[in-house]
């Protein structure tokens, strides 16, 4: 197994358990964490094959994807704030108004 | 100014003094009805400002009479004036336009003469009623529209007239409105006749189609150019209006009903002018109707059924009032049936002398009630002829004009007309009834037993109402002075109009009469035929009023058991012959129903809740999409990982 | 006289633009000077019906074509312009919808709430229907069409009765349902129109040049006459109507009934007939078929409404039947008729919904069965209901007579059997309305508890002065009223039958077979 192999290996696990703690995880610290795993997952992706094919451009949107996460983490977390003002509880299944 | 400079000056001016017919009583309206603003004392000056306006028509038109030459030979004199083109569109021309002859003289003579009395008249009748400008100004709106309707000349302008007055009558019979009874009374004749007029206007579309103008004149022109089938037709739609607005059977249920106005109304309206307008019209129309011979035969039928009907119906009616409005739907019927023979001058003789003995019948009619507390009912009056020998002499002359005794000019105008019946073409192809009576014949029949039941219901109103004992409440008292004095001015035309005037009338509508009738006075006495019809209806007259004197007198305990003898529930003569009830459950309820059924079921079930519907549909599928919608971002993200999957797994297999 | 030239061209501008500045100004007003705004939108207003008459006075009714035309371009190069113009119907109708509008506004210290909003809706309104009269560009049309929408819809939605948002919907939804089909057929034409003369062009004297396949013009009429058939009524379409009118306030169904009501037909007449010649005069028996069924629907119906304004509204689908019946024959009668009706209908109806508007003010009720004998309390109420009704059942004199009158002819000369069944709708009427006055006016006093019962006010005096002096002027001397209206009628019938491939008097059946039925008979 060369090392690409396994770093996209170690990204898709990351991806998928990312998925799944977004999918089954009713905090929403942990499925904002869990994204968290996720974006790292592609980035490890990225990593690997821009190693793999040469190319630098893959570290480029690594920079770009760590910056957005760091955004996304700080909208979200002022997000959650909000949601916990308002229901008084970070369940994600507690805050569902717009349910039809 | 002697005579002959008057007549001079007249004649030049004749154009005005023809507006001035008509503006008269449109300014008497108007100005009658601005006393409203006058305290109540001196609102009595409405009614004397109608009879003014009233007087200043009649005044006008007795100056036509004297100063334009109605006897000439050859050509008639006639008198016009064109106002201004009322609707132009597209080749139809309506002008307001008016025009003068003799059959137009005639008319405007009696609706002013007996007009100007019935007004007078109504300022003591109206004496106590609080809205007098009201009632006046209707009354000479009334008088104005009628004017109109005689005056013009095409058929659109006359509808503006035929309209108008029945407008006025409208609003006269529910002149007391608070009593819903007399507004229903005025609703119905509003409606009874707009489906007359509904055949009116129709008959005017068919007549401009086919002749490209409403005049008179042009009509008359191109009549010998236009399809018989069109003829027939033209003048049977018209007829229909003439059948509404004159009462006849199958439209003849709003007279009665219009009693409920108050008694000068029903004097001048619904007696003496305005439901003649129908019998003016197709006198008007003659030359028309005597290409329709079919049309002809249908107006006798329905001219004779209907008089034996509203006389039968007279027999045993118990209210004054509807005594007498039962007898002018059968004086119509007389007047239609000369119509029918084709003697339309007869028609008019008959509605002049009716005018005046109706006129004063219901006038009498008026002062007794008035006299007796507002009461309508027979079987509370009697003995009257005491407290109220004035309304009793103005009551017994117009009963014996009506009745066709010797010498009333009742008798002269129904002679005539029975003459002209028994001697009517055979408008059915020369068939006879059985072979053994021609139509003419028999309706000639009909029509004698008419005069003999007008008599009898006559001679009873007349018994009941003054002969006998006062078995009502309280003093019965004689009435004003003017009702008195509009009373006693009409006795003399109504008794000796038919004796005295009747040939020179006769002789002026002489474009309008029947071309074999056209005998000389001395001719007609020493026609054996004449003499023998005239000593017959005579007669049967002369027997009626002898029966019921004896019935009431000596017969008074048979009379009672045979008035009995069938209860009044089933008696076909006091149920009117049940036609309200027929038009009541044939036209009017089923109609009702169809409305409702259009707007519960059709309006509201079918459209608008279809329409919901569409609308419901379109929320119920926005609401089951919403289903999808849960809220929570787990179901988001599951459905966006399977919408990824499917996408891929499809983009990658095709 | 270059001011006259001046006067000429952009009287019309101004005549769009005044109320729009009357509206933005009542706007801007704040809403505590209720007053003040209230004596803005009345100058604004009687300035614009000043105008209207000044257009009327200076239109010249001899003259064919459009007068007083303007033409600003808008989107050259899309070929959509601001084009305006008048002919002798629409100089008529936008007369008619200053004055109603003026009279709205005079009338509307009635409203109670809001107010200055109420009054810039009004003048907003009046904007978009004065934009809909002169519009010669199918897209500006358009534009006004649906601006005009936007204040209606405000106008039943805010100032409605209990049912408001009910009927404010269902308006906008069935207007908007026609009036977006109709845009697809605008834009399409408009693209058709490129393709054969290689320039875009909106303007409706353009495209009456256009070349249409027989389907394509079937399915275009099909879109503009839905989008007109809805805001006429035609019947099975009208179930908006009676909403409306009776969730809407009594200046508002004034304004629907006696203008909105017209755009349909004014619609069918100025659009559709150049445009689709041949598939207008197709239809010409299925629009007698919709006015006769029209006419005795409505009138039925309104005979068994409880609801007095409901009355009305059912009977202005009667009305409106014998609108679509004279447009329907084709000729110049019918024509002429309809377009009179549609200016009579304007005043009588407006009338009525006024009259019902001063019973409401009163008395805080519309059943008729809650009313009687008003004519003791009311004499001067009465008198004018009962013109007002006089007219709306066509007696002679009155204008309503003029206008049925032509109608029933033109009817008869079409088919007498519709002016047959037509001529029932002149009984019925007479049923309805007189029955429904019985109820009102006639009998022992009767009113709901704690109604103020007086009669007419100095305020509501003005308003029915105008419109009885319509009714009787119109009624006794029509005919310079038919004067205006000859040429659009002649035209319209000239652009049925020139411009039309198979123009409706022509037999079917070809020469020769003519021939042989002749040689038959």
């Amino acid at each position: 197994m060369t090392v690409t192999a396994f770093s996209l290996a170690v990204g898709l696990v990351l991806f998928l358990l990312g998925a799944l703690g977004v999918l089954v995880r009713r905090n929403v610290l942990i499925v904002l964490m869990c994204l968290e795993l996720m974006l790292n997952g592609a980035n490890l992706s990225f990593v690997a094959l821009a190693q793999a094919f040469g190319d630098l451009a893959g570290q480029v949107f690594v920079f770009f994807i760590l910056a957005i996460a760091a955004a996304e983490a700080a909208v979200g977390l002022a997000i959650v704030l909000c949601v916990f003002r308002n229901y008084r509880t970070v369940d994600v299944n507690e805050a569902a108004s717009l349910h039809g | 100014m002697n005579y002959g400079e008057l007549n001079q000056w007249f004649l030049r001016e004749q154009q005005w003094a023809l507006l001035l017919i008509l503006a008269a009583p449109l300014a008497g309206a108007l100005f009658s009805y601005c006393t409203i603003s006058l305290g109540p004392r001196r609102q009595m000056l409405a009614g004397w400002i109608a009879v003014c306006a009233a007087f200043v028509s009649f005044a006008v038109s007795v100056c036509f009479w004297l100063f334009l030459d109605w006897s000439a030979e050859g050509g008639a004199a006639n008198s016009g004036v064109f106002l201004f083109p009322w609707i132009a569109a597209g080749g139809l021309h309506l002008d307001a336009a008016l025009k003068l002859d003799s059959l137009s003289l005639t008319m405007i003579l009696t609706v002013t003469g007996v007009g100007t009395l019935i007004h007078l008249y109504a300022i003591g009748y109206m004496a106590h009623d609080h809205s007098k400008p009201r009632f006046f100004s209707y009354f000479n709106l009334f008088l104005f529209f009628m004017l109109l309707l005689v005056l013009a000349d095409n058929l659109g302008l006359m509808f503006v007239g035929w309209e108008g007055v029945g407008l006025c009558s409208y609003l006269l019979i529910g002149f007391w409105h608070q009593q819903m009874p007399n507004a229903r009374a005025g609703q119905k004749a509003f409606v009874v006749n707009r489906i007359g007029d509904a055949g009116f206007l129709l008959g005017m579309f068919l007549l401009a189609a086919e002749v490209g103008s409403l005049d008179f004149d042009a009509v008359q022109d191109q009549i010998a150019y236009l399809n018989p089938w069109a003829i027939e037709a033209a003048c049977m739609l018209l007829l229909l209006g003439a059948v509404g607005k004159s009462a006849q059977i199958p439209l003849f249920v709003w007279l009665p009903d219009a009693m409920a106005g108050p008694t000068p109304v029903s004097a001048l309206i619904h007696a003496a002018t305005m439901v003649t307008a129908g019998v003016y019209m197709i006198v008007r129309l003659s030359p028309l109707y005597n290409a329709a011979p079919a049309v002809q035969f249908i107006i006798l039928a329905l001219g004779s059924l209907t008089a034996l009907l509203a006389a039968s119906i007279a027999l045993v009616q118990y209210d004054i009032k509807k005594v007498l409005a039962y007898s002018t739907v059968s004086q119509l019927g007389y007047m239609f049936m000369a119509l029918g023979a084709g003697a339309y001058s007869y028609a008019m003789f008959h509605l002049v002398t009716h005018a005046f003995f109706k006129g004063l019948l219901f006038m009498a009619a008026g002062a007794v009630i008035t006299g007796c507390r507002h009461e309508q009912d027979m079987r509370r009056f009697g003995g009257l002829w005491s407290p109220m020998w004035g309304t009793f002499i103005a009551y017994l002359a117009g009963t014996y004009a009506i009745a066709g005794l010797p010498l009333g000019s009742g008798a002269y105008s129904k002679e005539a007309i029975l003459w002209a019946v028994y001697t009517a073409p055979d408008t059915a192809a020369g068939l006879t009834l059985f072979n053994l009576v021609s139509w003419g014949g028999l309706f000639w029949g009909i029509g004698l037993a008419v005069a003999f039941l007008t008599a009898c219901y006559m001679t009873r109103s007349l018994v009941l109402t003054f002969f006998g004992s006062y078995r009502g409440e309280g003093e019965a008292s004689e009435s004003s002075a003017t009702m008195l004095v509009a009373m006693a001015v009409l006795i003399p035309p109504a008794m000796f109009f038919g004796h005295s005037r009747g040939i020179p009338l006769l002789e002026s509508l002489r474009p309008w009469a029947r071309q074999d009738l056209l005998l000389s006075q001395s001719e007609l006495m020493r026609d054996d035929l004449y003499r023998a019809l005239e000593h017959i209806a005579l007669f049967a007259a002369g027997a009626g009023v002898v029966l019921m004197l004896l019935a009431y007198s000596i017969g008074r305990g048979f009379m009672m058991r045979l008035g009995n003898c069938i209860p009044e529930r089933i008696n076909p003569l006091c149920c009117k012959w049940w036609v309200d009830e027929l038009y009541e459950y044939l036209i009017v309820r089923p109609l009702a129903f169809t409305a409702r059924v259009l707007f519960f079921a059709v309006d509201r079930k079918l459209i608008d809740r279809s329409i919901d519907l569409s609308a419901e549909i379109a929320g119920a599928s926005g609401q089951m999409l919403g289903l999808l919608h849960t809220g929570r971002i787990g179901h988001y993200l599951l459905i966006m990982l399977a919408g990824l999957f499917f996408g891929a797994a499809f983009w990658l297999v095709f | 006289m270059p001011f006259d030239i001046d006067l000429a061209g952009s009287l019309l501008t101004v005549l769009v633009g005044l109320p729009l500045a009357g509206a933005l100004i009542v706007f801007l007003m704040p809403q505590s000077r209720e007053n003040a705004a209230q004596w803005v939108a009345v100058s604004f207003s009687l300035a614009e019906l000043c105008l209207g008459v000044l257009l009327l006075v200076r239109f010249q009714a001899y003259l064919p074509g459009y007068q007083f035309t303007q033409h600003i371009d808008w989107m050259p190069e899309l070929g959509i312009a601001y084009r305006v113009g008048v002919d002798g119907l629409s100089v008529l109708l936008i007369v008619l919808t200053s004055l109603l509008s003026a009279l709205v506004v005079i009338a509307a210290p009635s409203v109670r709430e809001k107010r200055g909003a109420y009054l810039g809706c009004l003048l907003f309104l009046e904007a978009g229907m004065v934009g809909v009269f002169c519009a010669l560009d199918l897209v500006l049309f358009y534009v006004f069409w649906e601006a005009m929408l936007i204040p209606m819809y405000l106008l039943i939605g805010i100032w409605g009765g209990e049912r408001r948002v009910y009927a404010a919907l269902k308006f906008v939804l069935f207007t908007a349902i026609g009036s977006l089909l109709m845009l697809a057929a605008i834009i399409y034409l408009g693209y058709r129109y490129e393709q054969q003369f290689g320039m875009p062009s909106f303007y409706l004297s353009d495209w009456s040049a256009l070349q249409l396949g027989l389907r394509e013009e079937v399915l275009l009429f099909g879109a503009f006459a839905l989008a007109f058939a809805i805001k006429i009524p035609v019947v099975p379409l009208h179930s908006w109507l009676p909403d409306a009118h009776v969730e809407a306030p009594a200046g508002g169904s004034v304004i629907l009934a006696g203008v909105l009501l017209k755009m349909g037909l004014y619609g069918l007449i100025r659009f559709c007939v150049p445009v689709f010649p041949e598939a207008c005069a197709g239809a010409g028996p299925l629009f007698v078929v919709l006015g006769v069924i029209g006419i005795v629907f409505g009138a039925l119906v309104a005979w068994v409404q409880d609801d007095v304004k409901k009355l009305v509204a059912y009977s202005s689908i009667s009305h409106l039947g014998f609108c679509v019946l004279g447009f329907g024959v084709f000729n110049v009668w019918g024509l002429k008729g309809a377009m009179l009706q549609m200016l009579n209908h304007g005043i009588s109806t407006g009338a009525l919904f006024f009259l019902v508007g001063v019973l409401y003010d009163r008395a805080h009720s519309r059943r008729i069965a809650d009313f009687g004998g008003l004519a003791q309390k009311m004499p001067l109420f009465a008198f004018v209901f009962l013109s007002v009704s006089l007219s709306s059942i066509a007696l002679p004199l009155t204008n309503g007579f003029v206008g049925e009158f032509l109608i029933l002819f033109g009817a008869y000369r079409f088919q007498p059997y519709a002016a047959v069944a037509a001529v029932s709708g002149v009984v019925l009427g007479a049923v309805y309305m007189l029955s429904a006055y019985r109820r009102l006016m006639f009998g022992d006093f009767m009113a709901p508890n704690g109604a103020q019962i007086h009669d007419l006010n100095r305020r509501e005096k003005i308003v029915f002065v105008p419109l009885l002096a319509l009714v009787l002027v119109i009624g006794v001397y029509p005919q310079p009223v038919l004067d205006l209206l000859r040429l659009p009628a002649q035209q319209t019938i000239s652009q049925l039958s020139t411009e039309g491939r198979n123009p409706p008097e022509v037999n079917i059946l070809g020469d020769e077979e003519r021939i042989i039925e002749k040689g038959r008979n």
